[in-house]
C-alpha cells in the first residue's frame, strides 16, 4: 500500500525535484520497487554498441573531406552563456499566473473604488414627513441606473 | 600519445592528428547516434557532423574536461537535431531490417527477429532511449549524462527511473528475448 502512495506520488506530481527525490528516498531503497525496475544484465545487447559497428569502414575520408571543404552549416557555433535560456513549462506556468495575477488584482481594486466613490458621491435624501390630501402617505424610493436620479413615489394610505 | 596532446596539434593546425581521435571514438559515436535516431545509415552521417563539429569548435573546449564526454554530447545533440528534422520519429525495428550486410552478424540478425523492439521503440523516446543506452553501454554517471544532455543530475535520474520502468514493462510482456540472446552469445 505504501508503495502504491508513493507510486502516485510520483506519477501525479511531475516535479522533476520531487520524483528524484521520490527515486532516492523510496524506490531506491525498497526492494519490491527496485525488483520492478531491476533490468537483466544482458539488455545492454538490445542497444547499438561500439561492437556492432566494427566492421564498417573508417570515417576519418568523409570527416576529412568535410573539414577541408565546410559547408555553411559546419561554421563555427560558439558555445557561451546562453541569452534565452530555453523556456521551461515551470517558467511558462509561472509566468502566466504573474500576468494573470497582475491583470486581475487591478481590476478588482479599480472595481471596489469605483463602489466606494458611488457610496461617496451620493447625496443623501431624508424624508420626514409625506401627506396626500392632508393625510399621511405611503412613500417609496426608486434609485434608477443613473445615480443622480431618484423617483419618488407617493401613494394614498389606505 | 594522450588525447590533450592531439587537441593540441589540431588546434596548432594539424587536422591529421584528428584522424586519431576520429580512429579512436569513431564507433561508439556512431552507435550513440544510432540508438538516438535508429537508423545506423543515417548515423554515420550524423557521426560525421558530430567530428566535424567538434573539429571547427575545437578551440572552444576545455582541455580539463573530458572530450569524449563533449564529443558524446554534440553526438547527442545533432542526432536529436536529426531527428526533428527527418521527423523519422523512431524507426529503430524498421532500421534493423535496413542493416546493411557489413553489419549483419547473428547477434543483430537475432535482434532483427525479436518483436521486444518494436515494443521498445514505442515506449521509450529518443532521450529515454540514449540516456539509458549512455548508461548501459558507457558506464556513464548521473553527473556526466546530466553534462552532456545539458540537464541536471535529478533530471537524469528521473529519466532513467521512467526508462526502467518502461523497459521493464515490456520485457515482463516478452520475457524469452533475453534468453535467446544469451543462446546467440
Amino acid at each position: 500500500m505504501k508503495c502504491k502512495i508513493y507510486g502516485w506520488l510520483f506519477r501525479f506530481i511531475p516535479l522533476k525535484r520531487w520524483q528524484a527525490f521520490l527515486i532516492k528516498f523510496h524506490f531506491n531503497r525498497c526492494p519490491d520497487c527496485g525488483a520492478k525496475i531491476e533490468i537483466d544484465k544482458n539488455i545492454e545487447s538490445v542497444f547499438f554498441s561500439a561492437r556492432d559497428f566494427q566492421q564498417q569502414s573508417d570515417l576519418w575520408p568523409e570527416v576529412k573531406r568535410k573539414i577541408q571543404h565546410p559547408t555553411r552549416e559546419q561554421k563555427p557555433v560558439r558555445s557561451g552563456p546562453k541569452r534565452f535560456p530555453a523556456l521551461r513549462w515551470q517558467w511558462v506556468s509561472a509566468a502566466l499566473v504573474l500576468i494573470g495575477i497582475t491583470i486581475l488584482i487591478p481590476r478588482l481594486l479599480v472595481k471596489k473604488s469605483m463602489e466606494i466613490r458611488k457610496i461617496d458621491t451620493a447625496e443623501n435624501i431624508i424624508v420626514k414627513s409625506v401627506k396626500f390630501n392632508n393625510r399621511p402617505a405611503k412613500t417609496y424610493f426608486f434609485q434608477t441606473s443613473n445615480p443622480k436620479r431618484l423617483i419618488i413615489w407617493v401613494q394614498k394610505n389606505n | 600519445m594522450d588525447e590533450k596532446e592531439i587537441i593540441l596539434q589540431c588546434l596548432q593546425g594539424n587536422s591529421n592528428a584528428f584522424a586519431r581521435l576520429v580512429d579512436h571514438f569513431q564507433y561508439r559515436v556512431i552507435a550513440v547516434a544510432s540508438n538516438i535516431t535508429g537508423d545506423p545509415e543515417e548515423a554515420r552521417d550524423v557521426a560525421q557532423d558530430a567530428f566535424v563539429q567538434a573539429f571547427i569548435n575545437l578551440d572552444a573546449f576545455d582541455l580539463n574536461r573530458s572530450f569524449k564526454n563533449w564529443l558524446m554530447g554534440i553526438t547527442v545533440k545533432r542526432s536529436i537535431d536529426r531527428l526533428r528534422k527527418t521527423k523519422s520519429s523512431i524507426k529503430f525495428f524498421s532500421a534493423y531490417k535496413k542493416i546493411t550486410p557489413m553489419v549483419q552478424n547473428p547477434k543483430t540478425r537475432m535482434i532483427e527477429d525479436s518483436l521486444i523492439l518494436q515494443g521498445l521503440v514505442k515506449k521509450l523516446n529518443a532521450k529515454e532511449r540514449s540516456i539509458l543506452a549512455l548508461q548501459i553501454n558507457e558506464g556513464f554517471s548521473a553527473r556526466e549524462l546530466g553534462n552532456i544532455f545539458n540537464c541536471s543530475e535529478n533530471t537524469i535520474r528521473v529519466h532513467l527511473f521512467r526508462a526502467r520502468q518502461k523497459l521493464k514493462r515490456v520485457l515482463g510482456n516478452n520475457p524469452d528475448i533475453l534468453g535467446k540472446k544469451e543462446v546467440v552469445k
